[in-house]
């Protein structure tokens, strides 16, 4: 046994270049994996602390539509003696140097009734208490001079002693609170120490000041609740609900997290697709790693199994092997990605802040499923990998373990039985497709499905592509021939590689013809719907936040600029419904910008009247969410209750995957008594020039609000570069994917290159060159790059339109046009070709300088 | 309680009982803010950057004077001692001489002055035989002088506004002055309840704050009415007369009372005519009033079951603006109601060394109505048991109290150990009963004794 083990180390030691390709790919694969679950885990969390910093140990929230509640309710909720305790939250967004915070606006007497003393909280609570207890008696004062100051001081805020410190924001300096516009004057008069996580993107004012700064006085944005744990709760929530006006509902505090983190769901779900895809790859090329690794050997383990070594004996070498191989690769696998992660968190966290809402991750989450995941690949996929072979040379009399012609005999009959096997894949993919309707999950599992006929397609595709082009080949050059001819009859070596190469190709084609069919679709989407000349909103961050709002004054001035034709106007917030927040954009629209908004059902000549009437057009998604259509009807809280809207049509939108609404604003404010603006389109007399125009629009606002005033151009411009930086992500993973894939790629040509030394050897003893031998290896490479290519390019296409017609239209509910460009394949050529090359290069090189006379002597 | 708080505490509540509650509330308030907030000023970049020079120039002199102060000081220790010798904060009115006291104008808030309270402790028999005792306290904090209400709004960038900071630049988009919100104020209020329930034994308190706006909370003379979510006391006079004839309100716990207050007793000056001196230094001194005996009806309901009671409570009222003296530990405050129609007022002042200050003092109601003031010789207590707190520190637990002036001596025992608030800091409010002798006949009575300063934090 011990003869066993020296053999097996002196085997790894002797050639590292093979350990470190085994152990590089097996540490590529997990960390894929674990860096795609760090970004989503610790984007989610940042969210999740933040809302628990703002929502504290409450048990429910009262709140309303977008104009919130009449601070009047909250006053008489205390006098309705409900054993509850109640605090009013007044919150939105703000920019302070370029940064958007949340501003948090509470009553600090109340608030810690509400937000304190539950467990939950505890530590938090700890951490401040304790702080305060050990603190030199001089801290005492000085919080009670914070407390005055918060009270009594205009402008005093709070923020995460982090944000204030990245800011450069200092005590009592004053800085400026950019919020729809308007510049209002800030002071720092505390911090929140760092060990309380979650208040990075918060800033926390007295109510009072909330409510000026975002043009909500005698609002409040909700009321939160905390009904103590020996309370009969459904006593008081009944209690509650009888003192609450019509409209306004109470519903439990976790519900604004799970819906705000459901908002992501899609985008989420997506990401962990890619980290399937990557996982996939990953295994094959851990496989091809570890059962090259092994293979290799099998000469060294026939010699071992003439000797005397038990089959058990060899298995369990080579196991072990495969568990140090495994645990190490995995290891480091687990380092290297949660090195990825960290730089993806912030890719992540950019799309969501970009799409969602506002999130700042700090603190890198590591979830222990996504560890165990990926550690039970790698070892998993290893200890699989490794015992396939191993067995098989195991279980051969041991005089067939050193022939060659046995593997590959037995690795063509598996082309074929793969062959077999990807067809019933295939059929398996379209059956799921065409009979699992709405579900997203079987959209994804479809998906792999077909890529998975890729991959179980490619090797009986090389072998016969391989057979031709030998054949063919043949005719011209004897040593193309026998280049070629070689990687068909080593079908166990080269097989996979290919394989491992086809399905990165496959799924980066797949990938790149969604993401330019949709950048299409959203080009020609923009175009259309981008049709006024000029854009006015009230800028800020966050859709739909009621203090977006234009002043009226200055709508009033901007209407006077001669040359204008005509113009829109536009309210958008977030309405309540029975079926959860629903985005409304409230529109005037003239009668020619009608054609600016696509719909997809519907007979324009009547859907507009009836989009003056107070009929609905939904868009895409939301029909798709909610599964409505034209003809439906929709019910939407508004200032007087609930009320049944009809929709007149479906219309195309991009904008927003959780949907929205079109609504007549006339409607719209009448129902909401809301008269707010949130932004204008201006339509210019023709002939009129543009930036006059602008100008006289910044003066008309100047001194009471800075706009957003943009061109229609760079409306389009900055929406196109708002969907590029979404894509970012996707990019990043599937260029990790097909590093992966090539790093398999080189690992399985140097294990063949290795075997077939002799054979090559024999062939420049020959009288082939030095240079002549790093093209034939060079030759079968690229030929191996191009057979990949051609097995992904149909299954690239199926799997675009998988993406676009399952995956998105259920991920998000909209439609995308397929759009099909030859650059996109010549990508996939190009990248196919370069990573089979490259994999090339070095066993090429190796080849050319490998000296004949110990190749050629055997035994 | 840590050791830093303790002599926070102890330094700073040891003016007299008034002094110790002010503090006692704006500790309760930092404590919340700060928990809120989690705020954590106080670096030394912090207190540098409070340099006289350094400090912007704000309209607020009480805050400016202070930060002087600070700054000078930076060791917390003198820093405190800074505070203590702040004994009159600019701004705020001052109780310094004797005024005519008016009713009910002065049941109602006088919000020129710093701080303000009204207290009612009181005892309760039920018909079918429960037996209460309760405290239903409002106080009232100014955190800055002024009347909030009719200042401007400060918006930090409208020019022409009184508070607009001189060193905060309006940029070029600066908002127009905004709509005021209703939630800004400087008043603050806070309210303690606690009841006593002697036939279960047990002790219920719960403390609220709300600000003095939106009518979460406030005082009015006329109807009078204090008030703090729905914990009320309110006039049952129409007719706004001087009379002290209230309803209370108030429920936590279990407990829900709906009492009528009328006042049996003409309404006690304490001090020099009303005027409380706490220590010798001026300004330190409040407005101070009693109405000792006050017939209570009603009904509590406990747990959902309605009892009808009757009773007696007392009325304290108190307000002024003075800070601190120097070397106070805390205090014990006496109301003994007797059964003879008399009531007897003490405060003991106690000083770190343990002996008693020499600005305790007291007031004593005969049977006819006439009252006496008692300077802290003609009052001897001793104290003759003490309970062990399980939440930290050792309270006296039974006195002998003597008025030789009086031929007074009497035995005050609690009606139950534990009436201890577990507020922050916390204090020993609660029922007691009286035996004893004046002028050689036995009498009999009720109390309510308050013990601060006494807490300690379990190490």
């Amino acid at each position: 046994m011990r003869t066993l083990w020296a053999a097996s180390a002196r085997h790894l030691l002797r050639h590292p270049a093979q350990l470190a390709l085994a152990l590089l790919g097996l540490a590529l694969g997990v960390a894929t994996i674990v860096a795609v679950d760090i970004a989503v885990a610790s984007s989610g969390r940042a969210f999740e602390l933040s809302m628990e910093a703002v929502n504290g140990a409450a048990t429910h929230e009262i709140s309303a539509g977008p104009g919130g509640i009449d601070e009047q309710v909250y006053v008489s909720l205390l006098r309705s003696g409900a054993r509850a305790r109640l605090a009013p939250v007044v919150e939105g967004y703000v920019d302070v140097h370029g940064e958007t915070l949340q501003l948090i606006g509470i009553d600090p007497l109340v608030d810690s009734a509400v937000r304190g003393e539950d467990t939950n909280l505890d530590n938090v609570r700890a951490t401040t208490g304790g702080g305060s207890a050990s603190a030199p008696a001089g801290a005492q004062a000085d919080t009670l001079t914070t407390a005055t100051r918060w009270f009594t001081e205009p402008g005093t805020v709070v923020l995460a002693a982090s944000t204030a410190q990245r800011m450069g924001i200092t005590q009592d300096q004053p800085f400026p609170l950019n919020i729809g516009g308007r510049e209002h004057q800030a002071r720092l008069i505390g911090t929140v120490p760092a060990t309380r996580a979650g208040f990075e993107t918060l800033i926390l004012s007295d109510i009072s000041q909330a409510q000026e700064w975002l043009g909500l006085v005698g609002r409040l944005s909700r009321i939160d609740v905390r009904i103590p744990s020996d309370v009969p709760e459904d006593e008081v929530l009944s209690q509650l609900r009888a003192s609450l006006p019509p409209r306004v509902g109470i519903q439990p505090a976790q519900r604004r997290t799970q819906q705000s983190l459901d908002m992501t769901a899609a985008f989420t779900t997506n990401l962990k697709a890619m980290s399937l895809l990557a996982l996939l790859v990953g295994i094959f090329l851990i496989f091809s790693a570890i059962s090259f690794a092994v293979v290799q050997r099998r000469r060294v383990m026939g010699v071992l199994r003439a000797l005397g070594a038990t089959r058990m004996q060899v298995m369990t070498m080579i196991l072990a092997e495969a568990t140090v191989l495994g645990v190490a690769g995995a290891a480091v696998g687990l380092a290297l990605g949660m090195a990825i992660g960290r730089e993806l968190v912030s890719l992540v966290s950019r799309t969501i802040n970009d799409l969602y809402f506002v999130v700042e991750v700090n603190q890198v989450v590591i979830p222990a499923f996504a560890v165990v995941k990926a550690v039970a690949a790698g070892l998993g996929v290893s200890l699989l990998a490794a015992a396939v072979p191993a067995l098989e040379v195991a279980q051969s009399a041991p005089h067939l373990g050193l022939r060659r012609s046995v593997i590959e005999a037995r690795a063509t009959h598996a082309s074929r039985w793969l062959l077999f096997s990807s067809v019933a894949l295939g059929v398996g993919a379209g059956a799921i497709v065409l009979f699992s309707e709405r579900s997203l999950f079987a959209g994804f599992v479809a998906l792999f499905l077909l890529l998975l006929t890729v991959a179980a397609i490619t090797p009986a595709v090389l072998r016969a592509l391989a057979q031709v082009a030998a054949w063919l080949a043949g005719r011209f050059s004897p040593v193309a021939r026998l280049a070629l001819g070689d990687v068909a009859a080593s079908l166990s070596r080269t097989g996979v590689a290919v394989a491992a190469l086809g399905l990165a190709v496959a799924a980066m084609i797949g990938v790149s013809v969604m993401v330019d069919s949709f950048r299409e679709s959203l080009r020609d989407y923009l175009n259309r719907t981008i049709r006024a000349d000029l854009f006015v909103t009230a800028p800020g961050p966050g859709f739909g936040r009621p203090e977006r709002r234009l002043d009226p004054q200055v709508v009033s001035a901007i209407l006077a600029i001669p040359g204008l034709q005509d113009h829109t106007e536009s309210r958008r917030v977030i309405v309540d419904s029975p079926r959860g927040p629903v985005p409304v954009d409230a529109l005037r629209l003239s009668a020619s910008s009608h054609t600016s908004i696509p719909l997809t059902t519907g007979d324009p000549s009547r859907v507009w009247p009836a989009f003056e009437r107070g009929a609905l057009i939904i868009s895409e998604p939301l029909a798709w969410h909610l599964q409505l259509g034209a003809g439906d009807s929709l019910t939407l809280n508004t200032a007087m209750g609930p009320r049944d809207f009809d929709i007149a049509a479906v219309y195309r939108e991009y904008g927003n995957d959780r949907g929205n609404v079109l609504m007549s604003r006339a409607v719209y404010s009448a129902l909401w008594r809301d008269d707010a603006i949130t932004g204008m389109g201006l339509y210019l007399a023709p002939g009129t020039p543009l930036e006059p125009v602008m100008e006289a629009v910044r003066e008309a606002s100047r001194g009471r609000q800075s706009l957003a005033v943009t061109s229609n151009a760079a409306v389009r411009e900055i929406s196109m570069r708002i969907f590029e930086r979404t894509f970012v992500i996707t990019r990043v993973l599937y260029w990790l994917t097909a590093g992966v894939a090539a790093i398999g790629l080189v690992s399985a040509l140097l294990a063949w290159e290795l075997e077939r030394s002799r054979e090559l050897a024999i062939v420049r003893a020959l009288g082939l060159t030095p240079r002549g031998a790093g093209a034939v290896i060079e030759a079968q490479t690229g030929f191996m790059g191009l057979v990949a290519f051609l097995a992904a390019i149909p299954a690239g296409l199926l799997t675009a339109i998988l993406l676009i017609t399952v995956i998105n239209r259920r991920a998000f509910g909209w439609l995308i046009d397929l759009h099909i460009t030859p650059a996109q394949l010549g990508n996939a050529f190009a990248v196919a070709m370069i990573a089979a090359l490259a994999a090339g290069l070095y066993p090429a090189w190796r080849a050319a300088r490998a000296p004949l006379a110990s190749d050629i002597r055997e035994e | 309680m840590s050791p830093p708080r303790t002599s926070v505490l102890a330094r700073v509540s040891n003016g007299s009982r008034s002094w110790g509650r002010v503090f006692r509330f704006m500790q309760l308030l930092a404590a919340i803010t700060m928990t809120l907030a989690a705020c954590s000023p106080g670096t030394s970049d912090h207190v540098a950057a409070r340099t006289s020079a350094d400090a912007p120039a704000r309209p607020d002199a009480t805050e400016t004077d202070e930060r002087a102060l600070r700054a000078d000081t930076p060791a917390p220790a003198s820093r405190l001692g800074a505070l203590d010798n702040e004994t009159l904060p600019a701004g705020f009115a001052a109780a310094t001489e004797p005024i005519r006291f008016e009713f009910p104008r002065d049941h109602g808030p006088h919000p020129d002055f710093r701080h303000e309270w009204w207290y009612i402790t009181g005892h309760l028999d039920a018909k079918s035989g429960e037996r209460f005792g309760f405290e239903l306290t409002f106080f009232r904090f100014a955190l800055a002088p002024g009347d909030s209400t009719a200042e401007p709004v400060p918006t930090g960038t409208s020019a022409g506004t009184a508070r607009s900071n001189s060193d905060v630049h309006a940029g070029p988009n600066a908002a127009p002055a905004p709509v005021r919100s209703a939630w800004r104020t400087r008043q603050i209020y806070m309210a303690h309840f606690a009841v006593t329930d002697l036939d279960r034994e047990t002790f219920h308190a719960s403390e609220r704050f709300a600000r003095g706006a939106l009518g979460l909370a406030g005082a009015q003379p006329a109807p009078f009415r204090v008030w703090l979510d729905d914990w009320s006391l309110e006039s049952l006079d129409p007719g706004a007369t001087s009379a002290f004839n209230v309803r209370l309100r108030a429920a936590d716990k279990g407990y829900v009372f709906d009492l009528t207050l009328n006042a049996q007793s003409p309404v006690i000056l304490n001090g020099d005519a009303g005027l409380s001196r706490k220590s010798s230094a001026p300004g330190a001194a409040s407005y101070y009033y009693s109405i000792p005996r006050l017939a209570v009806q009603g009904t509590v309901k406990r747990d959902g079951q309605p009892l009808e009671v009757s009773g007696i409570a007392w009325l304290d009222r108190e307000w002024g603006s003075g800070s601190l003296g120097s070397d106070q530990q805390g205090w014990d405050w006496f109301a003994l109601q007797f059964d003879d129609g008399s009531a007897l007022m003490f405060y003991s002042l106690r000083k770190r060394d343990g002996q008693r200050d020499e600005h305790s003092a007291g007031t004593w109601l005969a049977p006819d109505g006439s009252t006496q003031a008692l300077s802290s010789d003609d009052v001897l207590i001793d104290v003759n048991d003490f309970w062990n707190s399980p939440r930290g520190g050792r309270y006296p637990a039974r006195w002998r109290l003597r008025a030789p002036s009086l031929a007074l001596d009497v035995d005050i025992q609690p009606r139950l150990a534990d009436q201890e608030l577990p507020t922050d800091p916390r204090y020993w409010e609660g029922a007691a009963t009286i035996r004893g002798t004046r002028a050689g006949a036995n009498v009999a009575g009720r109390a309510y004794v308050e013990l601060v300063g006494y807490a300690r934090s379990e190490r």
